[in-house]
């Protein structure tokens, strides 16, 4: 569950700022802020209006932006945090060896 | 005694046929047959020559060649004081009628697109076995309207398996291991919790192609909260990493539409889950 913000339009924002408000979902556990400003999300009870006049009721989560993209960009996010934690557990690794050398 | 024929040639196609020279040509149909030689440029014409299929064959007198040759000789057009144009855009590959409850027109193949001309002011209906029906109101003289119908993925028992595959709890089922089933009838499919806690699935047994149709629709009777999904992948279906988009329905007694935007989706498995309720239609416009 993490907290998200929404602005008048459903679109969703990463951080807080004037005019959101903010959201608790469990829809974007794990995905990166490109991913999460690409969506809309319509809280249950509120109804939202497409601009071609097609109603749409809560609760809704639907991409706005090419989802394709979205995902791109999550792919590149998640990649990025393997190789964070890849290098983490090397360098606790080496730590580890130093220490037992050092026995 | 001096008869009068009437000029035939004046009225029928005309058909040119080239071919070596001095070969003999023989149009025939219906058990009617015209023949001509081929002069010294190859060519042998037959004028006065009714609509139809006419098969065309020559000789050389060792050699004979023959293929069907279509002839439009008659063409038609409606008039009236009224006409208005009803642009449809359609599922190709399926028929399509127009009607105002009095009249009803064809489609004149299944293209997917028709430009319906009607005569009449009043309400037409325009239907397709593939989509849900439409209405449009036409009212004025010389009035051009648009509709384009949506794709159905699921209507009162028909699983439309050319874009759907078909319809499946396979890959749909949570990850909670209380039982749960779904279960096809004739008109719909219902989903009933048979103990425990979670919610069962079904949805489409391939991915689909969403061409552009940017609304995913439903009618559910939502025994308890039904939710619409679009996903990436088939299984976990209750994963969120691989749900594109989604949509709750309030738990009803009463049938119910539910709409989810798709249009930033080009395509993805289309699945409905719950912990009871059932499915009449599933589409896409």
């Amino acid at each position: 569950m993490k907290t998200i913000y929404i602005d008048s339009d459903f679109k969703c924002h990463a951080a807080s700022a004037d005019g959101l408000t903010a959201v608790e979902t469990d829809a974007f556990d794990g995905k990166c802020d490109t991913y999460i400003e690409g969506y809309r999300y319509v809280p249950a009870g509120q109804t939202w209006t497409r601009s071609d006049g097609v109603v749409f009721m809560g609760e809704m989560v639907a991409p706005w932006k090419p989802w394709a993209e979205l995902d791109a960009a999550q792919q590149g996010y998640e990649q990025g945090q393997l190789a964070a934690v890849s290098e983490q557990l090397s360098e606790l690794d080496a730590a580890y060896k130093e220490g037992v050398d050092s026995l | 005694m001096i008869f009068n024929a009437p000029n035939s040639a004046a009225s029928g196609g005309t058909l040119t046929v080239t071919a070596p020279a001095g070969v003999t040509v023989t149009l025939t149909k219906d058990g009617k047959t015209k023949t001509k030689t081929a002069g010294s440029d190859g060519v042998a014409v037959f004028k006065g020559l009714a609509s139809g299929t006419w098969t065309v064959t020559i000789t050389d007198g060792n050699q004979t060649a023959s293929k069907p040759v279509v002839i439009t000789a008659d063409y038609s057009t409606i008039m009236a004081f009224f006409s208005a144009t009803i642009n449809v855009t359609y599922p190709s590959g399926s028929t399509c009628t127009a009607t105002d409850g009095t009249t009803t027109l064809t489609a004149p193949d299944t293209s997917g697109t028709w430009a319906c001309e009607v005569q009449n002011a009043g309400t037409w209906t325009i239907a397709c076995p593939a989509s849900p029906s439409q209405s449009v109101a036409i009212t004025e003289n010389g009035q051009t309207a648009s509709v384009a119908l949506g794709i159905y993925l699921y209507n009162n028992g028909a699983e439309f398996e050319s874009v759907t595959g078909g319809w499946s709890t396979d890959g749909y089922k949570t990850s909670y291991p209380w039982p749960w089933q779904a279960t096809k009838y004739d008109n719909y499919v219902e989903i009933t919790f048979i103990g425990g806690v979670g919610v069962g699935g079904i949805g489409t047994v391939n991915t689909v192609g969403f061409g552009g149709k940017t609304t995913l629709k439903a009618v559910v009777t939502p025994t308890a909260k039904m939710t619409l999904k679009v996903l990436q992948a088939k299984s976990p279906a209750d994963g969120t990493g691989n749900m594109l988009a989604r949509v709750d329905v309030a738990a009803s007694v009463d049938q119910t539409t539910v709409s989810l935007s798709v249009g930033a989706i080009e395509n993805g498995y289309v699945g409905i889950d719950g912990d009871n309720g059932k499915i009449h239609s599933v589409w896409l416009e």
